[in-house]
């Protein structure tokens, strides 16, 4: 500590009184800038005993300018430092923050595969990381494609490799939701790397956040992704906003695809349909979902009872098993455009009513004909009286926990969904439980039908990579492995669906699961929901009309009418028609 | 090598102008960086939402975009569904915010007690307000399925026929304004303790020494001085009360029917599933407007009611 004073018999003198502190031991300390005329000090030494000093003579005004803070920092302009530090720092994270964001999920790293050709067709049920089982597969039913010879490649991994040159070390960017279809494509990221080259970043969400997601960045034309995921319904939306492409230029480019190894007529029908909009193709079909009729064999055999083929038989049923410890019957109702709208076209096409006067001339909607009054009401008095008293906000989740838990004797739920009604480690029931087409009204059978897609954004800027990947993820040989890795079920080509791997895999005790599935699609329309760009908002607001209903809020007339009064008035908008 | 400086009396003076200006720069480099948040976060979005509401946007039909004016605006007034959210809204505030009020008031008194056990209590009934909303929803969401959740079942045991949770709008309205209640009496509760504790003890051995009850101690010297903190908790609950989603997204999705549909869901509902993004910001702007209508109204109540003390 420097201090310099006339003499050092001051401190002496003063003694205990004052004690010059160095800076920093004062509460408030404070370091020098080379600044010291501008410096506040702490001052440890009250003023008036410094007047004292300086009246009494001991300490000289001259000799305070020699007592100098010789720390060379003053606190504001330590305070001014901190500040500017800050701001930097901020800005530095602001502007890394708002680049493109790096794929979230981890994608499979890209791990070094040995150059081996990718499996055979039909792999063995325990198959673990790929092998290279050699077997040449057993020839499957009529339209099964040429399996390859031992060591050879599927021709139409063949045809995506070929194509796939000019690419190679290109890394796409896809998203998808959590479900097994995902999880199979996921597990085979590395096949596809050491196949093309191309390497793949996987998002995944959950499903409604995709589509949100999806939404959002479509709209904004970011570029985010190369591959999107369309979710059921949702391609004519898509491609109306125009912000996927039309698939016409890949598929007649033979430099991108070799059509006879894609095979479109391997796709089923309704899948392949649900991609399309204004007759051209926007998307190839990943998955296809449908809804069957799940019930309790014993609880219907104890009332003596048939398992219920029309709607009158279902509610009759209905009516002999309601109890107050066991609801008859168990059915989403939730108020969303995938919750009651996914399930109440059964009914409502069942009793012969139309979306439109005359889909997609007239499109005038015919929400209040009195099939579609009659449909609501039925449904209204099924689910309200005989429903699972979570009826209101019952998602798929509800109604497997009611059905798996014994608290309702039948239900309508996903066909992918089986697994989790007929697993004994599940289900309480599982091996009384049945599993049917759904039933059939005066107008006929209409079982539920949702087409999934892989889709090209517009301003993805690898789309020929997108494209193959897109062929890739379709292609037999992924689907069966997939199956066979992750238990994905609804696949849309039906080479597939003939594999005896496949079908073995895929019968539970003795339940064919994958007749009534295959029937319930092969019966399906692509029509079920409306495939217009207006779809969520219709969906949902049905959904909201069939809730209301429901819950009694409004009658079935004056849902169904304040429905078409509010569709009608939509589609005016959207420029369907003038009045 | 530190020592310390001694100023003589004319510097001082001299120094503090100088200090007072060059304070003035450090503090306005130090409001830059909430500068910085504050405008990108909310003043930038705000301007762009005005901006939009403007327009006619749907992102799935893009040949109708453009210019409209008030056109939403008109929309808007004229939209049973609009005018049911805000009543919606409104029940929302009124019954769970006052019902935390008298709770947490309740419970600050009760536990204000320097007892050991009463300050291991006071922890777990924070407890709640910590858990984020969306687990909250999903605790309550088992705890209300009618035949195989929890809460029916405990009723039972009493004898008591639990009914049908969110599945009537009336129980629906109930089971969330419940779990709001649940989530949020612990804020009170906290400022209410925390006043209680920063109370000057010598007004309540006067009125002890004249012989007050409780009650009158309650009525003419607790209460009193409480009030200002409970209009601060109650500015705050109102605010915050407007703008409950997890619950409600998780719990009811705004069914059945529209029973539980706020103003805030059904912006996002019009925004993010129909994408209807100009008509989304103009009820977006509305649900501003009616914040900060009732902030304002608020705060002119609330210095009135301090100036009259």
């Amino acid at each position: 500590m420097k201090v310099q004073l006339q003499s050092d018999g001051i401190r002496q003198e003063l003694g205990q009184e004052f004690r010059l502190q160095p800076c920093w031991d004062s509460p408030l300390w404070s370091f020098g800038f080379f600044n010291r005329s501008s410096e506040i000090s702490f001052n440890s030494i009250p003023t008036p005993l410094l007047a004292d000093l300086k009246l009494l003579g001991i300490i000289h005004s001259k000799d305070w300018e020699e007592i100098v803070m010789d720390c060379f920092l003053s606190r504001r302009a330590f305070l001014r430092l901190a500040g500017l530090v800050m701001i930097s720092t901020s800005t530095v994270l602001a502007a890394a923050c708002s680049s493109p964001p790096a794929a979230p999920t981890a994608a499979l790293a890209p791990t070094t595969v040995p150059a081996k050709p990718t499996v055979q067709p039909t792999p063995p049920p325990q198959a673990a990381a790929s092998s290279t089982a050699a077997s040449a597969p057993a020839p499957a039913a009529t339209g099964a494609p040429t399996t390859s010879a031992v060591g050879g490649l599927d021709p139409q991994l063949k045809a995506i490799q070929a194509a796939a040159k000019p690419y190679n070390g290109a890394t796409l960017n896809v998203i998808s939701f959590n479900f097994p279809y995902n999880d199979a494509i996921k597990a085979q990221l590395d096949d596809f790397k050491s196949l093309t080259g191309i390497t793949v970043k996987l998002d995944v969400f959950s499903e409604a956040d995709m589509v949100k997601k999806v939404a959002v960045e479509l709209a904004a034309g970011t570029g985010a992704y190369d591959v999107a995921y369309a979710d059921g319904g949702l391609i004519p939306q898509y491609a109306q906003a125009k912000w996927i492409e039309p698939l016409e230029p890949y598929l007649n480019n033979p430099k991108l695809t070799d059509k006879d190894a894609l095979d479109v007529a391997d796709f089923l029908q309704a899948p392949w349909e649900s991609g399309q909009w204004n007759k051209q193709q926007y998307g190839l079909p990943t998955f296809v979902g449908t809804q069957l009729f799940y019930y309790r064999k014993d609880i219907l055999q104890k009332n003596g009872l048939n398992p219920p083929d029309t709607f009158d038989d279902l509610m009759a049923a209905a009516k002999k098993i309601n109890s107050k410890d066991l609801s008859a019957f168990a059915i989403r109702d939730n108020r969303d455009q995938a919750g009651a709208s996914w399930p109440f076209p059964i009914f409502y096409l069942g009793y012969g009513a139309q979306w439109f006067k005359s889909f997609p001339t007239d499109m005038h909607p015919t929400l209040d004909s009195p099939e579609g009054i009659k449909a609501c009401a039925y449904w209204a008095d099924l689910l309200s009286h005989y429903g699972i008293p979570n009826e209101a906000t019952a998602t798929f989740d509800d109604v497997i926990l009611a059905f798996t838990q014994g608290k309702a004797a039948m239900a309508i739920e996903g066909a992918p969904l089986a697994a989790q009604f007929l697993n004994p480690a599940k289900s309480k029931f599982a091996d009384q439980t049945g599993l049917k087409l759904v039933p059939k009204g005066p107008a006929g059978r209409f079982p539920p039908f949702s087409g999934h897609n892989w889709s090209l954004p517009v301003s993805s800027k690898q789309k020929e990579a997108g494209w193959l990947f897109m062929q890739w993820a379709v292609s037999r040989s992924v689907f069966l492995k997939g199956s066979a890795k992750a238990g994905n079920v609804a696949v849309t080509r039906q080479s597939v669906w003939k594999d005896p791997s496949f079908v073995k895999a895929f019968t539970y005790g003795g339940q064919n699961l994958l007749d009534a599935f295959n029937q319930s699609i092969a019966q399906a329309n692509a029509q079920y929901r409306p495939t217009i760009p207006e779809w969520p908002q219709l969906g949902d607001n049905l959904a909201v009309a069939l809730n209301e209903a429901v819950t009694g809020q409004k009658t079935p007339d004056q849902a169904m009418h304040d429905l078409e009064k509010d569709m009608t008035a939509l589609f005016q908008k959207a420029g369907y028609y003038k009045s | 090598m530190r020592s310390a400086t001694v100023l003589s009396a004319n510097q001082q003076a001299r120094s503090s102008r100088r200090l007072r200006r060059e304070e003035r720069a450090t503090y306005f480099w130090f409001l830059i960086p909430s500068l910085v948040v504050l405008g990108t976060l909310s003043i930038i979005p705000l301007c762009t939402t005005i901006y939009l509401s403007l327009q006619n946007l749907n992102l799935t039909q893009p040949f109708l975009s453009g210019f409209a004016g008030l056109a939403n605006f008109q929309r808007m007034a004229a939209d049973p569904v609009f005018w049911n959210s805000i009543v919606v809204a409104v029940i929302f505030i009124l019954v769970p915010v006052g019902a935390q009020m008298l709770l947490g008031l309740a419970l600050a008194l009760l536990l204000y007690n320097k007892q050991p056990i009463v300050r291991i209590s006071r922890s777990l009934f924070i407890a709640p307000m910590v858990i984020p909303p969306v687990i909250a929803g999903l605790i309550w969401k088992i705890l209300f399925i009618p035949n195989l959740g929890g809460l029916n079942f405990f009723l039972g045991l009493i004898g008591i026929a639990g009914p049908n949770w969110l599945e009537t709008p009336f129980w629906a309205i109930v089971s969330i304004c419940m779990v709001a209640i649940w989530e949020n009496t612990p804020f009170v509760m906290l400022l209410v303790l925390a006043a209680l504790e920063s109370m000057p003890e010598e007004p309540f051995e006067a009125a002890r020494v004249d012989g007050a009850s409780s009650t009158q101690t309650f009525q003419f010297i607790t209460f009193p001085q409480l009030v200002p903190v409970l209009l601060v908790a109650l500015l705050f609950r109102i605010i915050d009360a407007l703008g409950i989603f997890p619950v409600i997204f998780i719990l009811t999705g705004g069914g059945p029917g529209r029973a539980t549909e706020p103003l805030n869901y059904y912006a996002y509902t019009t925004g993010f599933t129909y994408l209807d993004i100009g008509y989304a910001s103009a009820l977006a702007l509305a649900l501003f407007v009616l914040i900060a209508g009732i902030s304002v109204a608020f705060l002119r109540f609330k210095l009135r009611a301090v100036e009259v003390e």
